[in-house]
This record gives structure tokens, C-alpha cells and sequence, in this order.
């Protein structure tokens, strides 16, 4: 497809100073690509979606004081109205012998976990006496012992206790704790926990409901309690019901604040590229006074001038944008992956938030354009007169000093009269001089009479 | 009062011509600061359609601001400028545009070629500004043109691959972009050397031929004898012609 001239004169404007175009559009790709900070979100939440769900993460959990349950209540909690599934657990806060606060989570099985799962990624499933070390632990250097190794705990009663690590697992609320409250986290049977302790029972009951929502979920919570009551032991709740919200998971608000800073990155960026912009489009503009001033001279109104270089400004914008939003997609993923590794030691898969990418690309071609659009409207605006006389051309005004005293400088837009001087005959001149004799005498033999009016 | 200079006019205009460009008690008065310099006083000119007009005189003494008149670059102070029946003095920037990229094909000293475009972009350029015909029309035309002048081979050529003979070529060929009914060269061969100075002059003696208008600026008398009149401006006024 043949380019119009105007078209092709805004493209040919992009490569004229390859250096200056290629550190605006570098600086434009930069600034789109930290638009892709805003699919964090997004894409964490599709990686904790489907940790969620591998998890089977609680919806409701009820803290209560040790509370011994039988088979047979621990079924009847299972079944009561909107109740998914049902494990309850037992916990014990204790010190290992580094010094840190550990807190061991005792696990009715762990072949048929069907709430809070902790999964096995090393070694192998905690049998009697033995604990699973969670893998937060050995990254944040919590003082438990590798696989096949013991770690050191106080007892309820006081004693220091040797057990065997028989692996290292992961749970989302285990790993959340190691890293937010600075404590280890152990999962081992429930009878090893009742053992460690001296106290039997269970502390924490974790629900997964079929209706989460807020309402479903408080009454589910009153339902709850009501049967616990009929319990024997039941004290009632040592701390609020934690109901879960749909779609929350553990250590969503500290990644928001975390990507609430990131967005101010991407606000900086944005602005420092656009600022480059329009200084780009200022100086380029600048350059071409000589060039406006003849294309008004040839016919170009004031659209047409802000046209040529809107263009210009949009093809910036452009590349950038297409550049910026593939390093973008890179980016969120590449942070994503490292949030989801570092917080919650998980990989992301890789994902694409779409309407990001296209936000960012609609931005990185519309922004530039916005941020021209003061240089663009003063090169519409430049006095045809003055700016052909700046171009060194022979017509335009003569101020009172005339012609000769008259330096060659570049109109604004309101600008006065200003003398001219002449330019200097271009170089081509001498080169005519020197080669183009045979042409000239060629050309000069061509008649006119072939012109056709149209 | 003589004209500056020993010119010989050259032959009359046909008497029945009809007037094309006709300046009424035109004034232009330049402001700058406390300081005003009355470049044009009063003048009063007619060129008929088909006349081949020299407009010569010392520097600073108004010449290239008739030409801006004429062209509709610079407004008057006072006085009407008409051109082909139409008061240009009284038109918009925009409209202003618009009808001088239809009407009239300038030919700059310095040539003014956008330097990042090739000749046949050139001298395409006032065709693509007033939207006449199809793409494919107007590089046809422009190409058609380009052939006219001498540069058929050099269509794709850069103005920086282009002699300065060239390069003027190339902006006659943009003049005749839109078929203008006038030509006006603003000292069209001063940056040029002698032979192709007058290679230049029988382009536009023949476009002059052909029924185009042609009015130049030039500070060279040898050529402002050749046209068909001769006007001599001092002190912004017409002392001649």
C-alpha cells in the first residue's frame, strides 16, 4: 500500500534522529510496561484461586479451648446445613530450641484432609511423633530442621522434646504465619499435638460451606455454636468466628499495600515518559519550522499541520505501546511469580490479564498524543509569514533595520515582525556545480507542451 | 521616474487579457515594539491573467511583501487584495490555505523541499493538502509533473541526492501540483548560478506560454527584461511598471 506524502513525511519524522526516537519510545515502552503493574491483582488472584481450591481453604473458622470431639460429633458438625466439609484441628504454641515461637498444627489425617490441606512437597506425611516442617520455615530460617532431621520443642510440661522431620509441607495459613507473625510452623497428628501439649483436644474448627457469603456464613457460624453447646467441655469461642470473604485468601491486603506502591512506580513512569514526549515533540517541532511554514505556503491548514504531527506522536506512542505491552505481560508475570514464590512459596502459572494489556496499549498511543498536543498546537499556529522569513526564504517581512541586519531566528506564534538574513546556499549548489551540468542540459530539453490540465 | 536599472520590457500582455491580481491602495505596516516600518504605501497594482510580471527593486523596499500579499502569506494594513476575482484580504487562515494551495504554486529562493520525503512525495505534497482525486491519482499527476520539469528519472531521489538545479525543479513541479492559474517565484533562480538560473526561466517562460500567470521577485535585470512587464518598487511604493 503506497503511503499518502503527509503520512509518509510523520513516519520519516520518527527515524530522522534514530538516537532521540529511540530513547522516547524506550521511555514510552518503560512506562506502558508498568501499566502491567496494575494485572498484579489479577493474576495473584488467579494463582491463590487455585492454590485456594488445591487447599481446600477454610471459609469459617471457630477458635474455641481444647475441646474433645468423637467420631461421631465430628460427623455431625460435617453435616450440619451448609456445611461443605469439616476438619477440626489442634494447635499448640510452643518455643523450639532456636528460640523462635513454633506453633505446631495437629491434623486428623493426612491422607483425607478435606479442609485447610497441607500439602506434602518433600518427604513424606508426619506419622506418630514426628512433625512436617512447612516450607516457609526453612526459607525465612526459623531454626527447624531439614528433612530427616529433629527439631527441639518444649513440651507442655516444661521438658525439651526431640522429633524427626519427616518432610516439608505447604499450607496457605501455615505459610502465611511463618512469614507474617514470625513463628514456625510444624503439622503433625493430632494425638503427637495432644502428646506435645498434655492437653487433648481441638482448638480450631475449619468449615467450608457451600453458600460463603457473608450473611450464609454468620448464620452458619450461629448454627454451629448452637450444636457445640450441646457438646460436653464446650466454653464457648476463645475468639471471633474468622469468616473468610469471597475470593480473599491469607496475605491479600499486605500484597494491595505492596502493589499500592507499585502503582505509584507506574504513575511516575508514566508521567516522567509523557514529560519526555512532549519535550521530544517540542524540539522536534522546533526543528521543522522551515517545513511547517512551507507546507502552509503549499496549501496545509491548521488541521492538517496538527494532523502531520499527532501522527508522529502516535506512531511514538505506537511502538511504544506494542513494546511496553509485551514487556508488561513479561513483567506482571515475572512479579507475580515472585510475589507468589517469596509470600506464599507457590508458582504462578502464565497469565495474560487482557483488559490491562489493552488499557495499556490504548494509553501508551493516546497519551503521547495528549502530551503533544501543546507543541502540536503551536506549530499549527505559527505565523506563515515570520516563519517562512525564520526559514531564510526570500519572502516574509523586512523590519525596520531591513534585510540585512536581520538575524534567523524562530517565530512564536504571537511573536512580532523579526529581520531576516539570508541563509547560505545549501550545499546541493556546489554539488550542481560540480555534477549535475549533463542533467541540467538533459532536462532542459524536456518540453512543457505534454502538461495536461486536469 | 525610470525604473531602477536599464530594463527593456519585453513585449505587452494581449490588451483583451482579463485582470487576475489586483492590489487596491495596499498598505502593510510592520510593529514592532515603539517601532513601525511602513513597508507597503498605498500601492496600487493590476496583472492580467496570461502576463509574465518581473517585480524588481532594492533590498527592503517591498517587493517580496507584494508577493505575500498575492500570495495571501501576509495580510495588508489597509487597501483590498484581489486575486482571481476573490478578496483574499478578507478570507481566514484556514481559508486562506485551502485556496492558496488550489490557486497558487510558489517557488521558493531557497526551494523549501521537506528534506525526509523524496521528490515525487514533494511534489505531491499540495495535491495530498487539498484532497484532489484518488492516492493513486495524485502521485500519478505528481510523477507527470516531475516528468515535465526534467526529473522523470529521479522520482524516488531525496532533495539531499538532488542538485540545487534539481531541487528547484522539484519545487516548480510542486507549484504545478494543483494546476495553478498563478506561478509566483519569490527570487526563484537568486540561489542558483547563471546557466541554471536560466534553465530555471524557461521553465517558467514556458509554463508563461502555456497560459499560467507568472510573477517573480529577482534582483537579476537581465532577467526581469524577459518578462512581458516590469514593475519597480522603491520605498514601498511603485515607482515603475
Amino acid at each position: 500500500m503506497t503511503l499518502s506524502a503527509v503520512a509518509r513525511k510523520s513516519i520519516s519524522d520518527l527515524t530522522r534522529r534514530r538516537a532521540r526516537a529511540f530513547f522516547a519510545v524506550a521511555a514510552l515502552a518503560i512506562a506502558v510496561a508498568s501499566v502491567g503493574l496494575f494485572a498484579l491483582p489479577t493474576l495473584m488472584n488467579r494463582t491463590m484461586n487455585g492454590e485456594i481450591a488445591a487447599n481446600k481453604l477454610a471459609d469459617v473458622t471457630v477458635t474455641v479451648k481444647p475441646l474433645p470431639l468423637t467420631a461421631a460429633q465430628v460427623g455431625a458438625l460435617g453435616q450440619l446445613p451448609n456445611v461443605a466439609a469439616f476438619d477440626p484441628e489442634a494447635t499448640f504454641s510452643t518455643l523450639n530450641r532456636a528460640g523462635w515461637r513454633t506453633v505446631v498444627i495437629g491434623k486428623t489425617s493426612f491422607a483425607h484432609q478435606t479442609v485447610d490441606a497441607v500439602t506434602v512437597t518433600t518427604g513424606s506425611a508426619p506419622g506418630p511423633g514426628a512433625v512436617l516442617s512447612d516450607v516457609q520455615n526453612a526459607a525465612t530460617g526459623r531454626g527447624v530442621g531439614g528433612v530427616g532431621g529433629t527439631v527441639q520443642l518444649r513440651a507442655g510440661n516444661g521438658s525439651w522434646v526431640s522429633l524427626p522431620v519427616s518432610g516439608q509441607g505447604r499450607n496457605l495459613n501455615g505459610g502465611q504465619n511463618v512469614v507474617q507473625n514470625t513463628v514456625a510452623v510444624l503439622y503433625a497428628t493430632a494425638p503427637t499435638v495432644a502428646a506435645l501439649s498434655g492437653t487433648p483436644g481441638y482448638t480450631q474448627l475449619a468449615f467450608r460451606l457451600h453458600d460463603s457469603s457473608t450473611a450464609a456464613a454468620g448464620q452458619t457460624v450461629t448454627t454451629i455454636r448452637r450444636y457445640l453447646e450441646t457438646v460436653p467441655g464446650f466454653t464457648g469461642f476463645s475468639d471471633l468466628p474468622q469468616i473468610r470473604s469471597h475470593g480473599d485468601w491469607p496475605g491479600k491486603s499486605n500484597f494491595t499495600k505492596i502493589t499500592s506502591i507499585l502503582y505509584v512506580v507506574t504513575l511516575l513512569a508514566l508521567l516522567g515518559a509523557l514529560v519526555l514526549l512532549s519535550s521530544t515533540m517540542t524540539t522536534l517541532i522546533g526543528e521543522q519550522t522551515p517545513e511547517i511554514a512551507t507546507m502552509k505556503a503549499v496549501g496545509a491548514g491548521r488541521k492538517q499541520i496538527r494532523r502531520v504531527y499527532l501522527r508522529t506522536a502516535m506512531l511514538f506512542g505506537g511502538l511504544g505501546a506494542i513494546a511496553g505491552a509485551v514487556l508488561g505481560i513479561l513483567l506482571s508475570w515475572a512479579l507475580t511469580s515472585y510475589f507468589a514464590s517469596s509470600l506464599f512459596a507457590i508458582s504462578a502459572p502464565f497469565s495474560v490479564d487482557v483488559p490491562v494489556v489493552v488499557a495499556s496499549i490504548v494509553l501508551g498511543v493516546i497519551g503521547p498524543a495528549l502530551a503533544a498536543l501543546p507543541a502540536v498546537r503551536r506549530a499549527a499556529r505559527l505565523p506563515l509569514a515570520e516563519t517562512l522569513q525564520a526559514a531564510g526564504s526570500a519572502t516574509g517581512p523586512r523590519g525596520p533595520a531591513g534585510p540585512a541586519a536581520a538575524p534567523r531566528t524562530l517565530p512564536s506564534p504571537h511573536g512580532a515582525n523579526r529581520p531576516a538574513r539570508r541563509r547560505p546556499p545549501p550545499a546541493a549548489q556546489h554539488h550542481d556545480r560540480a555534477t549535475g551540468l549533463a542533467r541540467r542540459r538533459h532536462a532542459a530539453r524536456v518540453p512543457l507542451t505534454g502538461h495536461q490540465r486536469p | 521616474m525610470a525604473p531602477e536599472g536599464a530594463l527593456v520590457r519585453a513585449p505587452e500582455s494581449p490588451a483583451s487579457a482579463r485582470t487576475l491580481i489586483e492590489l487596491d491602495g495596499v498598505e502593510k505596516v510592520y510593529r514592532n515594539g515603539k517601532l513601525e516600518y511602513a513597508a507597503l504605501r498605498r500601492i496600487d497594482l493590476s496583472i492580467s491573467t496570461g502576463e509574465m510580471v518581473a517585480i524588481v527593486g532594492p533590498s527592503g523596499s517591498g517587493k517580496s511583501t507584494i508577493i505575500n500579499m498575492v500570495t495571501g502569506i501576509d495580510r495588508p494594513t489597509a487597501g483590498t487584495v484581489t486575486v482571481g476575482g476573490e478578496r483574499i484580504d478578507q478570507m481566514s487562515e484556514e481559508q486562506l490555505a485551502s485556496w492558496r494551495g488550489e490557486n497558487v504554486g510558489i517557488v521558493f529562493q531557497f526551494f523549501q523541499l521537506l528534506p525526509t520525503l523524496t521528490a515525487l512525495e514533494n511534489a505531491v505534497l499540495p495535491l495530498d493538502f487539498s484532497h484532489r482525486g484518488s492516492k493513486h491519482e495524485r502521485f500519478e499527476r505528481a510523477a507527470r509533473n516531475l516528468e515535465l520539469v526534467g526529473l522523470g528519472d529521479k522520482l524516488d531521489h531525496l532533495p539531499s541526492e538532488l542538485s540545487g538545479g534539481e531541487q528547484q525543479r522539484v519545487a516548480i513541479a510542486r507549484s504545478l501540483a494543483c494546476d495553478p492559474k498563478l506561478i509566483v517565484g519569490d527570487e526563484p533562480t537568486g540561489n542558483l548560478d547563471t546557466h541554471t538560473a536560466a534553465e530555471m526561466f524557461e521553465v517558467l517562460a514556458e509554463l508563461n506560454a502555456e497560459g499560467k500567470t507568472v510573477l517573480y521577485v529577482t534582483h537579476d535585470l537581465s532577467l526581469a527584461e524577459r518578462a512581458h512587464r516590469v514593475v519597480t518598487i522603491r520605498d514601498g511604493l511603485v515607482a515603475g511598471g
